[in-house]
């Protein structure tokens, strides 16, 4: 044999498999893990009506020809494959950038061709069966690439068809098999899908809950996949290294002039812009961001998504005093950051990556937990600040991703009381610029930090101090007096209004601590937001624009610290399952309801679903009993009436079964021992008392006698 | 069920470097579609009923209608059944091919005895993967049988062989004795009846052969002793052969007693037909076989 003839016999079709509904399952999966993984992004236009006509096109394709021994199609899907593999390694080749995350659209591009080949020829039941695995293999391509919850809806028709897909398969193959002749009625009606569908999937969701209740959450600990996009809308700002924040309209910072006033001409405001991203935070202004989705977070673990700090306080204003920016340039990816002389550094094994998938427009600010090291940004250019923020030298839109790799400082409350030392400590350029406070700033602040903090020997606790004060002695409101000119925020704050927003609140942090020698800045960005545990995005809305303190600590760096915000420090472990993320999720999505009511939501659920499984197990088991044992005497009654009916005696409609049994006893079927039987089956049919076994089988003999000895016609 | 194992493995790992929550979401929907089917056919498959009707007798190598009841709770199930003979040697013989069957259900089965012998019992292998089919659980139900089913040998087709009469005399020849034959009736033949038995004059009239049944006047009897101590092949072999005997004689007229030995000790006693003969025959055991009457003319085996 030849070894042209060895391929050929190797590639000879196995048993075919004819059932159209297995086909039609297998498609529908398919044709759903094709559109999930198109709807990311992947492919364009072309490539999606290519799949939508195409899968379903190829897989009628296979099975009228089924029966063909088609070696000449396997060649050519051979030949297309190699194609579409040779196109993946010059999308790759072409990429340039030795990002593992680049690769990711041209390896599901890839996916879908083989998929879309594969369709081709799939004559056999494991055929089918491969196709179904590849588009496990493709949904779950899908959900790597899909960061919102729509790709849940590709994902539920998915596993119905995959459900089906898997049942029908498996009574495909069961059909194979010799059959038992059935006697038994429903045997012989075509098999039911419903009903087993339904409870599997009931039961798969079931466990499936109970598995995610134990399966760790999703993390980027050990990230392979940084992606970064910029669109190409994305235009220069006017200044490079100077902030950008179109979302502010006529306030936008990149029109202000020297003089401090703005050109006209800016457009709108957006309902979900901030003012803390702007060069001058006046904390008298707070604005009211709205609950629009400003961007999505990739994170493992909650921080602040910081943009920029301030350092020099008049008592109403923030402002950064060095606004000096260092040029990041690099031809290859990451941009490494430098660290700033108030960075610590030097944290090996604490590195937080997150992406960062803008889904409005905003400041040029590169959002980044402290402190970011490195960065994947496509435009492959930033500016440092001397603070150690980050901005982009272009507009940052929609659709825009970056990402960021921090070192975070291992920040427990022990590290952080060890960390706190005197002002000898402290270096001189950190003391000259995160000390400052005004010159005309009432004593009372001061008086009151002092107060507050006496018998705390250390910056964390003297903090924790200062926020437990201010959480018991003032409140959080959007709603407070305007400040009256040349009132100090800060002071009308703590001792007038004991409200305020947290601007007010993490300025009258930062100035309390500076008073008492502590280093402080006012730091502004966006708090965590909330963690889509499907997702496993914290998403991030315009109402989460925040402004908090960070202090430094010696050895540590910056640390921020704030009591309005829920964000644990760096160090704090985050959910350690991803159901205790989902019921962190509803907790914070349900803010109606009291503390751990999304736990009890989800745990109220899963054992509900469970006793319901349980109980439907119970009462279909009882019921199944009950319709056996009606169906003995309706078949011993389609029994009786068919040896009637044969001997020239139907059952009349008013006929009752135990009369028409005795009758028979007495004409056609003379046998003494059917008066029995009628009392029998009408004790069954009645009274609701079972006939026994033997009772039931001594009834079929004597009819089975009865009509040996009086053969019909 | 491996491939979807590994592939879930592998979704965690990607999950846990690229923080897809929906990795997860899907390695949980594959946890919970393994566990369910491991858990469904496992609780269904131990709550499954089966009963067996077997017919009274059966002949060895020929297939036979087992009537199949299988209650329970609704699934798919396939199952092969076994025959547990009462004789030596124990153990089951496979006696079906792998079926498949709906539960709840009644049917026919067709199996195939494999070997002589007396079934009072039936090892029903059953196997479960319903719904989807990707985890098999296995359960051997042992069924015993409401009435056993006599195994009949094969029948070698054997003409009556030249025999003594009495104890001893089968190294003679009997005496011919064609001139007390007198024709008790005529039947049409049947193939295995003796050349010598064929009505000519009828036959040519009839246009179809046609034998005639003798009436022996002094009342004949065969005697056939099967002994199957020895070779286990051989024994089956003879015992195929004394089948072909009894159905030789019993088609000739003559009488047949057939002299075995069963559980309970040696037996002797004439058959009426040869489904009688079967069961006799299939009750015979290895030990020494009755002693045949006196008048009768013997013919041993071996």
């Amino acid at each position: 044999m030849s070894a042209f003839d060895r391929i050929r016999e190797a590639n000879t079709r196995r048993s075919t498999e004819d059932s159209v509904p297995l086909r039609v399952a297998v498609t529908v999966a398919v044709v759903a893990a094709a559109t999930a993984t198109l709807r990311q992004g992947v492919g364009g236009p072309a490539l999606a009506v290519g799949m939508m006509i195409g899968i379903p096109g190829a897989m009628v394709f296979s099975h009228v020809t089924r029966y063909r021994e088609g070696f000449l199609l396997k060649v050519l899907l051979a030949l297309g494959i190699l194609a579409a593999f040779g196109r993946f390694l010059a999308d790759v080749a072409g990429l340039g950038t030795g990002v593992a995350s680049d690769v990711q659209i041209p390896l599901a591009e890839l996916f879908l061709w083989t998929q879309l080949l594969h369709s081709f020829d799939v004559p056999a039941r494991r055929d089918l069966q491969y196709s179904l695995v590849s588009s496990l293999v493709l949904i779950g391509v899908a959900g790597v690439l899909s960061i919102t919850m729509s790709y849940g809806l590709h994902l539920i028709v998915w596993a119905v068809a995959a459900t089906v897909a898997l049942v029908l398969s498996h009574r495909s193959e069961l059909a194979d098999l010799p059959q038992v002749a059935t006697r038994s009625r429903h045997a012989s009606r075509p098999a039911r899908l419903f009903r087993p569908v339904a409870a599997t999937l009931v039961t798969v969701v079931i466990l499936g809950a109970v598995a995610f209740s134990f399966v760790p959450p999703a993390g980027t600990s050990r990230a392979l996949a940084f992606p970064s996009v910029l669109p190409r809308v994305a235009g220069a700002v006017p200044v490079p290294g100077g902030l950008s924040n179109p979302t502010l309209g006529e306030n936008d910072p990149s029109r202000r002039n020297e003089d401090g006033s703005f050109d006209p001409g800016g457009g709108p405001g957006q309902s979900f812009g901030y003012f803390g991203f702007t060069e001058e935070l006046d904390t008298s202004v707070r604005g009211r961001p709205d609950n629009t989705l400003v961007m999505r977070v990739r994170s493992a673990q909650a921080d602040f998504w910081r943009g920029q700090t301030f350092d020099t306080w008049d008592g109403r204003h923030w402002t950064l005093s060095d606004d000096r920016v260092r040029d990041i340039k690099s031809d290859t990816l990451p941009l490494r950051i430098p660290a700033t002389p108030t960075d610590t550094g030097g944290w090996e094994g604490n590195q937080l990556v997150q992406t960062y998938y803008l889904e409005r427009p905003g400041p040029n600010l590169i959002f980044a937990a402290y402190t970011p090291d490195q960065v994947y940004f496509a435009d492959r250019q930033l500016f440092q600040m001397t603070d150690g923020t980050l901005r982009a030298g272009v507009e940052l839109g929609p659709d825009t991703v970056y990402t960021v790799i921090s070192q975070r400082p291992p920040a427990t409350p022990d590290i952080l009381r060890q960390a706190s030392t005197g002002p000898a400590q402290i270096p001189a350029p950190v003391a000259s610029r995160y000390l400052q406070l005004p010159k005309g700033m009432p004593q009372r602040i001061a008086d009151l930090a002092r107060r507050v903090t006496a018998g705390e020997v250390n910056s964390y606790d003297k903090v924790r101090a200062l926020e437990r004060w201010m959480g018991a002695n003032t409140e959080y409101t959007l709603d407070i007096p305007p400040l009256s000119r040349g009132a100090d925020a800060v002071d009308q704050y703590l001792f007038e209004d004991q409200q305020g927003f947290c601007e007010q609140i993490g300025s009258a942090l930062v100035v309390m601590l500076r008073s008492l020698g502590v280093p402080a800045r006012l730091a502004v960005g966006y708090a965590s937001g909330l963690r889509n545990p499907f997702t496993g995005m914290y998403e991030v809305r315009a109402s989460d624009a925040h402004a908090w303190a960070e202090v430094w600590f010696p050895g540590v760096g910056w640390q921020g610290f704030d009591p309005t915000a829920k964000v644990p420090l760096a160090g704090d472990p985050g959910p350690q399952t991803a159901a205790a993320g989902l019921a962190q999720y509803l907790d914070l999505s349900l803010p109606s309801l009291p503390e751990g009511a999304g736990s009890a939501v989800f745990g109220v659920a899963l054992v509900g679903g469970a006793v319901g499984l349980v109980v439907w197990v119970v009462l279909a088991s009882g019921r199944r009993r009950a319709l056996s044992r009606r169906r003995w005497v309706t078949r011993y009654l389609d029994r009786v009436e068919a040896a009637g009916r044969a001997r020239g005696r139907p059952r009349s409609p008013a006929q009752s079964g135990p009369a028409y049994i005795r009758e028979l006893g007495r004409s056609v079927l003379p046998d003494a021992r059917f008066a029995g039987i009628a009392e029998l089956v009408e004790r069954e049919v009645f009274g609701a008392l079972p006939a026994g076994e033997k009772e039931q089988d001594a009834a079929d003999q004597t009819l089975e006698d009865a009509s040996a000895r009086w053969p019909a016609g | 069920m491996v491939v979807v194992g590994l592939l879930g493995l592998a979704l965690v790992l990607i999950g846990r470097t690229t923080g897809s929550g929906w990795t997860m979401v899907i390695v949980s929907g594959l946890v919970g579609t393994l566990g369910a089917a491991a858990l469904w056919p496992a609780l269904t498959l131990r709550r499954v009923h089966t009963k067996l009707t077997a017919p009274r007798d059966a002949i060895c190598g020929r297939p036979l209608d087992l009537r199949v009841e299988m209650s329970g709770p609704r699934t798919l199930v396939t199952a092969s059944v076994a025959f547990g003979y009462r004789q030596a040697p124990a153990g089951f013989e496979p006696a079906s091919e792998r079926f498949c069957t709906d539960v709840p259900s009644a049917g026919d089965l067709v199996c195939t005895p494999s070997r002589r012998g007396v079934v009072d019992r039936v090892l029903v292998d059953l196997r479960c993967a319903a719904p989807l089919g990707l985890v098999w659980w296995r359960r051997q139900v042992e069924v015993a049988l409401e009435s056993n089913l006599d195994v009949a040998p094969s029948s070698t087709p054997s003409a009556l062989p030249v025999v003594s009469e009495g104890e001893g005399g089968d190294r003679h020849r009997p005496t011919r004795r064609s001139g007390h034959d007198s024709v008790r009736t005529v039947r049409d033949y049947v193939p295995g009846d003796a050349t010598r038995l064929v009505h000519w004059g009828l036959t040519a009239r009839r246009d179809q052969l046609t034998v005639k049944e003798l009436e022996d006047p002094e009342g004949a009897l065969i005697a056939i002793v099967l002994d199957l101590r020895g070779d286990l092949v051989v024994a089956e072999k003879l015992a195929s052969r004394a089948a072909g005997l009894c159905s030789a004689g019993l088609r000739s007229g003559v009488e047949v007693s057939l002299c075995t030995a069963e559980e309970s000790g040696p037996v002797t006693g004439r058959v009426a037909s040869p489904a009688a003969a079967g069961r006799r025959l299939a009750r015979a055991v290895a030990g020494p076989p009755g002693v045949p009457p006196p008048s009768a003319r013997v013919v041993r085996l071996p």
